[in-house]
């Protein structure tokens, strides 16, 4: 069959957006279904609050309290933990000499849709000390706190 | 308004007085209505449930006695001053506020009557006794019937939108039969899938059942309506527009079903999510797909045998519709490739969002693909008056969406610029909209490509030389009015001629088509003579 040239110009953009289409998406597959999660040195803040708060959405509530500093620790009472899964982004991490604070953006996912999470989203923040060479959280945002508050 | 419509008598048509008085009448007259059939209720369940009664109220007899005694005599005597004027002045039964009050009466009383029939029945089949609903069903079944013979009776019944009710009710049918349809099927797969509940109150079979009675009921008011009293082939724009309503709606739930189940099972095979949690809405999405899917199949059959206009509108929606499905998709998929690029400490599993993504994508595109057909153009097609408006529409929700979603980036942005700390939080902020404003650019790229190239390609000459065509004559001209505008192009508005003989008969048409064809004129009048020949009198602008 012979193409004439008026078709041809007429069929390059859904061609050539086809084209780009399937170029993200299997961008995207191979990004999303190939990528580990990204593991922060345990050295830094923020590697301290990555492994913390998994600990805390792990329920493994003897892990979670060596990230915290000793005094929060020892008169830990256990709050009751909610079940819902979170996401958390890293906005930035603002060091001093022996303080930190480390600033996430939190997401409370409470319902997986066809398109797209229902969601709710909250900026928090860590606040961390300095021990020896390591880093210990002092308080941490009530999603992911696994001490009752004292008043 | 319908050709129809617009040709039929409409003698001493009024003033606005006329129309405020008809707007008064039938206002009131619908609210006694009501109130006479609240009060009457009221009533009938303190006769046919008095056994049950273990302590009664003054009040409840007190207002059901004052609606009664107040509505039922007022309701009466209105009707009665209102059906003398309906059958002496044929210009009554042909007003809009009479159709108006008419459908809405029947359909209202319809809604409350059968409602009420499977409300008792779903109590039924648990063991408990609805006094209340049996009486509410009863009196408004009556209201029903009264409104029924309104419409049917040569008397009263209306000339203008006559079928409005019937189609309205044959709507409300398929819409309860679809979804008593959808439940009773969810509950049936979701028992036969995940059989054990930990801990269940009530036997499973109860509100299958219960769904059963909707479904029933919905069949029922829907097959009447639509077989029996001829809404399948009421004809009519309003009628058209209800079925390519219905086919929108239909095609929505089945894709929409369709990439929930391939979501469910895509979240299972390939997710660490928990099995039950992924396949949590798998009953209903298999139930709504199947129930939609046959609506949508019998429509496209009742629409593939009418008028080409139609046909067409029909399969714009699915696209639409289809359109949107794989857009959301896209721009999901988007969002998930951007939230890998986000740092994140802890995360949800972010193929569950690329997954949701691909499934509204793979859904969707093919779907689109079918109704739109883009590698099958036509110059008719290029011409078509619906795809025009559909390609407009397109123009318009992009530039929506997109002005929002430009909106909400340009916040964040700033935002996170003036902050001095830009970087992740941005792109966790912006991967949504920016999802969304991708897709939206794709889809507005190729619909303007499209509407580029349908104006290369369009037959020349389609601009219409005739805005609006006005037709004097006497007699039944629904035929000559379908002529005149598909040879025309232009809407057509008739009066009707006092003189009987000014009318044309079908040997005229021709030499006034002929005539026609080099008038230019936003509004033409054409006058039917005694003789058969018309007058035709183009107007300034």
């Amino acid at each position: 069959v012979l193409m004439t040239e008026d078709a041809r110009r007429s069929r390059w953009p859904i061609v050539a957006l086809l084209a780009g289409i399937a170029a993200v998406v299997l961008i995207a597959l191979v990004a999303v279904l190939a990528r580990g999660p990204a593991q922060y040195d345990p050295g830094t803040p923020e590697g301290v609050v990555q492994r913390y708060s998994q600990a805390v959405i792990d329920g493994d509530h003897a892990t979670a309290l060596t990230y915290l500093v000793p005094e929060v620790a020892e008169s830990c009472e256990k709050a009751p933990s909610g079940s819902g899964d979170h996401r958390m982004t890293l906005l930035g991490t603002t060091e001093r000499d022996d303080t930190a604070r480390v600033e996430v953006l939190i997401a409370t996912i409470y319902d997986s849709g066809l398109l797209g999470p229902g969601e709710f989203e909250s900026e928090e923040a860590f606040d961390l000390v300095k021990d020896g060479d390591s880093w210990l959280i002092e308080t941490a945002p009530f999603q992911l706190s696994i001490c009752r508050e004292r008043f | 308004m319908t050709s129809a419509a617009d040709s039929l008598p409409r003698a001493s048509s009024g003033g606005a007085g006329t129309v405020i008085r008809r707007i008064i009448l039938f206002t009131l007259l619908f609210t006694l209505v009501v109130i006479a059939a609240i009060g009457l209720s009221g009533l009938v369940e303190r006769i046919i449930g008095a056994n049950e009664v273990i302590a009664t109220d003054g009040a409840g007899l007190a207002r059901a006695l004052t609606f009664t005694l107040i509505g039922v005599p007022l309701a009466a005597v209105l009707w009665w001053w209102q059906r003398r004027r309906l059958a002496a002045d044929p210009s009554e039964r042909a007003s809009l506020w009479w159709a108006l009050y008419l459908a809405a009466m029947y359909t209202v009383s319809l809604i409350v009557a059968t409602s009420s029939v499977a409300r008792v029945a779903s109590a039924g089949i648990d063991g408990e006794w609805r006094p209340g609903e049996l009486s509410a069903a009863i009196v408004w079944a009556g209201v029903w019937l009264w409104h029924r013979s309104m419409r049917r009776s040569t008397a009263t019944a209306p000339t203008r939108l006559a079928d409005l009710a019937i189609e309205l009710a044959a709507l409300y049918g398929l819409a309860v039969a679809a979804s008593g349809a959808i439940a009773c099927l969810g509950a049936l797969i979701s028992e036969a899938l995940f059989g054990q509940q930990v801990v269940a109150s009530q036997q499973w079979l109860l509100p299958v059942l219960q769904a059963l009675v909707w479904c029933a009921m919905g069949v029922l008011v829907w097959w009447w309506h639509w077989f029996r009293e001829g809404a399948e082939t009421a004809p009519g724009v309003f009628a058209t527009v209800l079925l390519v309503i219905v086919i929108g709606a239909a095609a929505a739930t089945t894709l929409f079903s369709l990439g929930t189940v391939l979501f469910s099972l895509l979240r299972v095979l390939l997710t660490t999510d928990s099995p039950t949690d992924a396949l949590a809405s798998l009953d209903t999405a298999i139930a709504a797909a199947l129930i939609g899917g046959l609506v949508w199949v019998y429509h496209a059959r009742v629409i593939a045998t009418r008028s080409g206009p139609t046909r067409r509108a029909g399969r714009l929606v699915v696209s639409a519709i289809a359109l949107i499905g794989a857009a959301s998709g896209f721009g999901v998929i988007v969002n998930a490739l951007l939230a890998v690029l986000s740092p994140t400490l802890i995360d949800d599993d972010p193929r569950t969002l690329l997954l949701g993504g691909v499934s509204a994508l793979v859904v969707g595109a093919p779907a689109w693909w079918l109704a739109w057909r883009p590698d099958r153009r036509t110059p008719e097609d290029a011409a078509d008056p619906a795809r025009r408006v559909y390609l407009v529409a397109v123009f318009g929700a992009s530039a929506v969406v997109g002005l929002v979603t430009l909106l909400i980036i340009g916040y964040f942005t700033f935002e996170s610029l003036l902050d001095g700390r830009a970087g992740g939080g941005l792109i966790e902020r912006i991967r949504v909209p920016l999802g969304l404003l991708s897709a939206t650019a794709i889809v507005f790229a190729y619909h303007f490509a499209v509407w580029r190239r349908d104006r290369a390609t369009a037959p020349k000459g389609q601009r219409r030389a005739i805005g609006r065509l006005i037709l004097v004559t006497a007699g039944e001209s629904a035929e000559q009015v379908a002529r005149l505008r598909s040879a025309t192009g232009a809407p057509v508005t008739v009066w009707t001629a006092a003189d009987p003989a000014a009318r044309m008969d079908e040997e005229d048409l021709p030499a006034l088509l002929e005539s026609l064809t080099t008038v230019s004129a936003p509004r033409v009048i054409v006058v039917a003579r005694p003789g058969g020949e018309a007058q035709v009198v183009p107007l300034a602008d």
